[in-house]
């Protein structure tokens, strides 16, 4: 569509965001209480998962996830947290996060997840299901806020 | 089906040029207003800080909380900790994300402009440290309700 | 009083190489990650920039790397982030970061030569880059890099 009045007017195109959805079970730091503790392997735990409607095959998902996390340590020494994105069971996106410490003591950091979904349909149109799951190698790790996952529908 | 596109607002401010000293107080890194016409529009919120550490002779810990504030209120806050050896130099990147969904939970005329503050609190900075902020960028995205 | 433009969210791009780690990591030393091209056609368009990165240094001896995240757009640095990993272990370690770029970028006022704008619009491509400060840094991914236009 296009107007021609003699002003700056021009093309105009269309919004392609057209729905978004979010999970965010804590905001602030140390706004869970107790702080949820970390699972080692082969065990998970599960974030945050937040559900968007899809009704088109073309349509993509951009996710985004933002997670305080917390390591208590008793030396010197680095922990590795592997953080997890699933389609309903399907692994999609994975990125590791390690926390440093030079002594005793606890450590916080955050850590970013973010992805662009471009198959989140498989048939016809439904609701999408994106879990956010965490896993460290060392038991020491816990988060008690924020947790933010959020789910963009582009067409 | 045709879908409407529901971001309708859009503000940002970034800054890579005005590095700032944390010693122990709040500092605010960066503000902006951005125009709400809904009482049930959501604000998504994005914010990256890069921060560095400069160590004196001893090891430690440095603690900082990064944090987002409607009108003052606090709405998100995330922390993150640099570890360091004596004398090493640590530069780190935190980053921020929030959807505020009761942007004028301060009540008043619609369409109202709503203040957003992205700021760093020391929690705790070790005598003899160094600790700036070397870069900040912050955005806010006005996105109307959508059913579940 | 203030005006209320008309916002939207009109084109989005991305490049995604890894969104799962790969078993062969390439090297952070003077490496292209991601690209991706958008069209601008209006002098008030913004690009939303978002690049995520998963990276890792394997060390040998406690000590501390740096490693630097550039957004070039058409080659010219825009935006950086430099971050370090530190091994505070007296043993060999890999040791694991996510730096992850935010900015907004308003090109055409850049990208323009005397004329050429138009409802055609031009492609404006944006890059990824890294490098860092010993060869011992790699990244197996996730690298993504995301493009949103606002008008």
């Amino acid at each position: 569509m296009t107007e021609n009045n003699g002003s700056q007017q021009g093309f105009i195109e269309k919004g392609i965001l057209t729905d978004f959805q979010v999970s965010e079970p804590a905001s602030t730091f140390g706004s869970i209480v107790p702080p949820v503790s970390i699972a080692s392997n082969p065990n998970f735990s599960n974030l945050a998962t937040v559900s968007i409607e899809i009704d088109d095959l073309t349509d993509k998902v951009w996710l985004n996830a933002s997670v305080g996390l917390v390591a208590q340590f008793s030396n010197a020494h680095t922990v590795d947290v592997t953080l997890q994105i699933l389609r309903g069971t399907t692994l999609i996106y994975q990125t590791v996060k390690s926390l440093s410490s030079t002594s005793s003591g606890t450590v916080r950091d955050t850590v970013y997840l973010e992805h662009v979904d471009t198959t989140p349909l498989t048939g016809s149109p439904s609701a999408v299901n994106y879990t956010l799951r965490a896993q460290a190698n060392d038991s020491i790790v816990t988060t008690s806020g924020p947790i933010t996952f959020t789910a963009a529908e582009i067409e | 089906m045709v879908e409407k596109g529901i971001l309708t607002g859009f503000s940002f401010r970034e800054s890579f040029i005005t590095p700032l000293f944390i010693i122990n107080t709040p500092v605010l890194l960066a503000e902006m207003n951005l125009r709400i016409d809904d009482a049930e529009d959501r604000v998504w919120l994005n914010g990256m800080v890069n921060w560095a550490v400069v160590a004196p002779e001893a090891a430690g810990t440095v603690d900082l909380l990064f944090e987002i504030l409607r009108e003052n209120t606090l709405i998100y806050s995330i922390a993150q900790s640099a570890s360091y050896y004596p004398g090493g130099v640590l530069l780190l990147n935190a980053q921020l994300q929030h959807v505020d969904d009761n942007p004028l939970a301060g009540g008043g005329v619609i369409p109202a402009p709503v203040r957003y503050q992205l700021r760093v609190t020391p929690l705790s900075v070790p005598s003899g440290v160094q600790v700036a902020t070397v870069s900040q960028a912050f955005v806010a995205s006005e996105l109307k309700a959508t059913e579940l | 009083m203030f005006t209320h433009d008309y916002v939207r969210l009109t084109e989005f791009q991305f490049s995604e190489p890894v969104s799962i780690p790969v078993t062969a990591p390439l090297s952070l030393l003077n490496a292209t990650l991601a690209q991706a091209t958008i069209k601008i056609n209006n002098i008030k368009d913004r690009v939303l920039i978002s690049a995520t990165v998963g990276w890792f240094n394997n060390f040998y001896s406690p000590g501390v790397v740096g490693a630097t995240f550039t957004i070039r757009r058409n080659g010219i640095p825009i935006a950086s982030v430099v971050q370090t990993v530190s091994n505070p272990c007296n043993k060999a370690n890999s040791v694991y970061n996510v730096a992850r770029i935010l900015f907004v970028d308003k090109p055409l006022a850049e990208v323009l030569s005397a004329g050429s704008s138009g409802s055609a619009g031009i492609q404006v491509t944006y890059t990824l880059t890294s490098d860092a400060t010993e060869h011992t840094a790699f990244t197996a991914g996730p690298i993504t890099l995301t493009l949103a236009e606002i008008e």
